[in-house]
């Protein structure tokens, strides 16, 4: 019998041995792709441990329902999805670990609304009790803090002020039943967006694995998925999702760990619903309707009047005139141009808050 | 030792060095990326840092730059609202805001061609055409677009993706490029490009679920080959038309897909003359292989109206090429077999915009450019209150009783626009 099964053996361990060098395996496509698959399973390994469930208790009447208006957004043109769509479904969400003293970082969303209890289930399978910390609105990040934490490690963190639109993005997080984290793949889709509050990447985010983490190809954490919601145009894996940047939640760590919430950031607004029609020869941006109780109203501005120069800056078309509101802050004094029934006026305007839902 | 401890010692041996150098490097702290997939990484980002600038915010939707002096493409539908020789408004990554002027439309084929308005000596960086039917399913591209507008800050958002299919016929698009990059709303009209950074289609569609407009898996660019034969017609400027074949009915053959068979060819048709016959089957437009009707249609609307192209066909044995004379096709969509409403026939006075049912009642949704609804100065988004008097609520409504007027006849339409109501009038006119 031994005498059968050598040369067997050699030709067993030969053909191994020339599969390896690629002999007859020469396809340079599948080796990449098979280099990647093992290369983000990898990375998602090295941050599992800090990904973890959030189960959250809440009072269901206290989520906001939607009004007409955000529905309409919602359907954009018309066609009105299922009452189903809007409402934020059961089960629980994600968040992740950040440091070694039990604190959890999850999206705001996920914990919006009167909340009676909250816990975490790690990676394995202990139940613990968590306290809410504070929250930054403009990041769209909560904290969260678990007082047995033992075992819970934060992951290796990245650089997130180096990364670049193309690189490639894993989201790592967790859902019920699963042993094993959840991933999603994409790249990088730009940096720097909503006032440098997030980077976007393409790795399809849902309610499910919102507040779960972004991390690097090497498995370093760059941030914390965030902005979805039940009132957010880009729906649930659409491939546009947002995550806030590590290098500014860190701006923000100590005063949300301590259990106090950031003011949220207030945009410049003038109260104008201009025209974005180009004038034809007559230059300038002409003014639909004043809203009340704004800076415009307030400094005299009314409906029809054509903006024609917008603190120093000749607007063409409201395009430019929002580029320059963008550019300045709340409490500016501006001094505005309008022509009025052929009358040049000067205005001095200042510059009020973005209300809600504008 | 046995003969079989020793065979058993050199598998495990053998097994011991194939492992891969990244496994057994897994202790190291400092571990490099396989150089595969740290090359894969760069070309991606280096693809994205070419292109990005030529990348364009147009409306709500997306365009890109494709020469030096200045012509860029969009989607028909995100600036064919505003007609032949009038302006838009566009922004370039750089920051800077310039004017654009429409050139040419493809109302069917769903493309614009514009020219940014330069000043002496500038120019732009732009996207090199590549070759959509060199391109292989399963291969990388990559996305440029404005979904839901956050691009307005200037950077592109970028998604990359697969080539799910080719040569689609899915709507008006009888040569789309089908991919599984998320694309949303707001993508429209931009760049498909290859890992080299060619352009290969233009993104203009998406498949939705649940009535919401967010990506599914499934999104459609116009073929870059297909822009390419019609970039001259839209450079001499106006609306044009596609290409058609009349006289013959082409449909699926029983011979497993193997062409498509011809039937009903009519004398003194442009297909009677140029010498088709029934059972031909066709098997090849201008070189693309044809393997069924939806393939021959699709590439046939790849031509503009009145091009010269040569259609082989299968004869008994014989390969027979034909050189034939493109008819300007009549209809928005020329495959017979879709499920889109027929067209009005030219009886009828031709309107020009697309309405549907919103909040308030009827909201055109679209406006053909150059039609009456468009001389009209009517624009999307506008709510048709009456028409002659008689209130509508329902597009039905509307369109039925717009369905009695003749070309030429003048319709009163009493329209809700920001708040404010007014009058207009249309002349209608001859369907295209």
């Amino acid at each position: 019998m031994s005498r059968n099964l050598l040369p067997r053996g050699i030709a067993v361990f030969a053909a191994l041995l020339f599969s390896s060098t690629g002999l007859y395996a020469q396809d340079n496509d599948s080796s990449t792709l098979e280099s990647l698959q093992s290369t983000v399973q990898k990375a998602a390994a090295k941050v599992a441990d800090s990904v973890v469930l959030v189960y959250v208790d809440r009072d269901k009447s206290s989520d906001r329902p939607l009004s007409d208006m955000e529905k309409r957004r919602l359907g954009l043109l018309g066609r009105r999805p299922s009452e189903g769509y809007y409402k934020r479904p059961s089960g629980p969400v994600t968040g992740v670990v950040v440091d070694d003293k039990g604190t959890i970082l999850t999206s705001g969303f996920n914990l919006s609304g009167k909340i009676k209890k909250v816990w975490v289930v790690c990676a394995n399978g202990k139940k613990r009790a968590a306290k809410i910390l504070g929250r930054d609105p403009n990041l769209d990040i909560c904290a969260l803090k678990v007082e047995d934490h033992s075992g819970l490690k934060a992951p290796e963190l990245g650089n997130s002020k180096k990364i670049v639109p193309g690189q490639f993005a894993v989201l790592v997080s967790r859902s019920e039943g699963c042993k094993d984290a959840n991933i999603t793949f994409g790249i990088v889709s730009a940096v720097n967006r909503e006032r440098k509050n997030a980077f976007q990447v393409q790795c399809r985010m849902n309610y499910g694995n919102v507040g779960g983490a972004v991390i690097d190809i090497h498995g370093r954490l760059l941030g914390i998925s965030a902005r979805l919601s039940n009132r957010t145009v880009i729906g649930q894996n659409s491939g546009v999702g947002f995550a806030a940047p590590l290098h500014q939640i860190k701006k923000v760590y100590s005063t949300i760990v301590a259990g106090k919430n950031v003011p949220k950031a207030k945009t410049a607004f003038m109260g104008i619903q201009g025209s974005r029609e180009l004038q034809k020869g007559a230059k300038g941006v002409k003014i639909i309707k004043v809203l009340p109780n704004t800076g415009a109203a307030k400094a005299g501005m009314k409906d029809g009047d054509v903006i024609k120069i917008f603190n120093g800056v000749e607007v063409n078309d409201f395009m430019t005139l929002a580029e320059e509101i963008r550019k300045l802050a709340v409490g500016n004094k501006i001094l505005v141009t309008v022509e009025r029934d052929g009358w040049q006026k000067d205005i001095t305007i200042i510059l009020g808050a973005r209300p809600e839902g504008q | 030792m046995t003969k079989n401890t020793i065979l058993s010692f050199s598998l495990a041996l053998g097994f011991s060095l194939l492992l891969t150098p990244a496994a057994r490097a897994q202790d190291k702290t400092t571990e490099k990326l396989p150089e595969k997939v740290s090359k894969l990484q760069k070309a991606i980002i280096k693809a994205v840092k070419h292109v990005s600038p030529c990348f364009v915010v147009i409306g709500g939707g997306s365009g890109v730059v494709i020469s030096a002096d200045g012509y860029m493409l969009t989607n028909h539908h995100v600036a064919g609202s505003r007609p032949i020789g009038e302006d838009w408004r566009i922004k370039l990554p750089s920051g800077k805001i310039y004017s654009a002027t429409m050139v040419g439309t493809d109302p069917q084929g769903d493309i614009s061609l514009l020219k940014i308005k330069l000043k002496k000596g500038q120019s732009l960086q732009y996207v090199p055409f590549g070759n959509s039917d060199k391109c292989r399913v399963g291969q990388w591209v990559i996305a440029l677009g404005n979904p839901w507008g956050f691009a307005k800050d200037s950077t592109p958002t970028v998604t990359l993706g697969l080539i799910s299919a080719s040569n689609r016929y899915r709507g008006n698009y009888g040569d789309a490029i089908q991919t599984d990059t998320p694309i949303n709303a707001g993508n429209s009209g931009g760049p498909l490009i290859d890992i080299k950074g060619r352009l290969v289609g233009i993104n203009g569609s998406i498949t939705t679920r649940h009535g919401v407009k967010v990506n599914s898996g499934a999104g459609y660019a116009i073929s870059v080959n297909q822009i390419k034969r019609f970039l001259p017609t839209l450079k001499k400027g106006g609306v044009v038309s596609h290409a058609a074949l009349n006289g013959m009915r082409v449909g699926n053959t029983n011979i497993g897909g193997n062409g498509a068979l011809i039937s009903r060819v009519s004398k003194g048709t442009t297909a009677g003359t140029a010498g088709f016959k029934n059972g031909d089957v066709v098997v090849a437009v201008a070189k693309m292989p044809v393997k069924n009707s939806a393939r021959y249609y699709g590439a046939i609307s790849t031509f503009p109206a009145g091009a010269t192209v040569s259609v082989t066909v299968k004869r008994g044995d014989e390969l027979v090429t034909l050189k034939v004379k493109l008819d300007k096709s009549g209809r928005a969509n020329a495959f017979p077999r879709r499920r889109t409403p027929t067209p009005t026939p030219s009886s009828k006075g031709y309107f020009g915009a697309m309405v549907v049912r919103g909040d308030k009642g009827v909201v055109i949704r679209s406006v053909v450019a150059s039609s009456p609804a468009a001389k009209a100065k009517l624009k999307a988004g506008d709510i048709i209150r009456s028409i002659d008097g008689q209130t509508v609520s329902r597009p039905r409504e509307f369109n039925s009783l717009l369905g009695k007027k003749k070309p030429g006849d003048t319709i009163r339409l009493l329209i809700e626009r920001s708040g404010g109501e007014k009058e207009f009038t249309v002349k209608l006119g001859t369907h295209p």
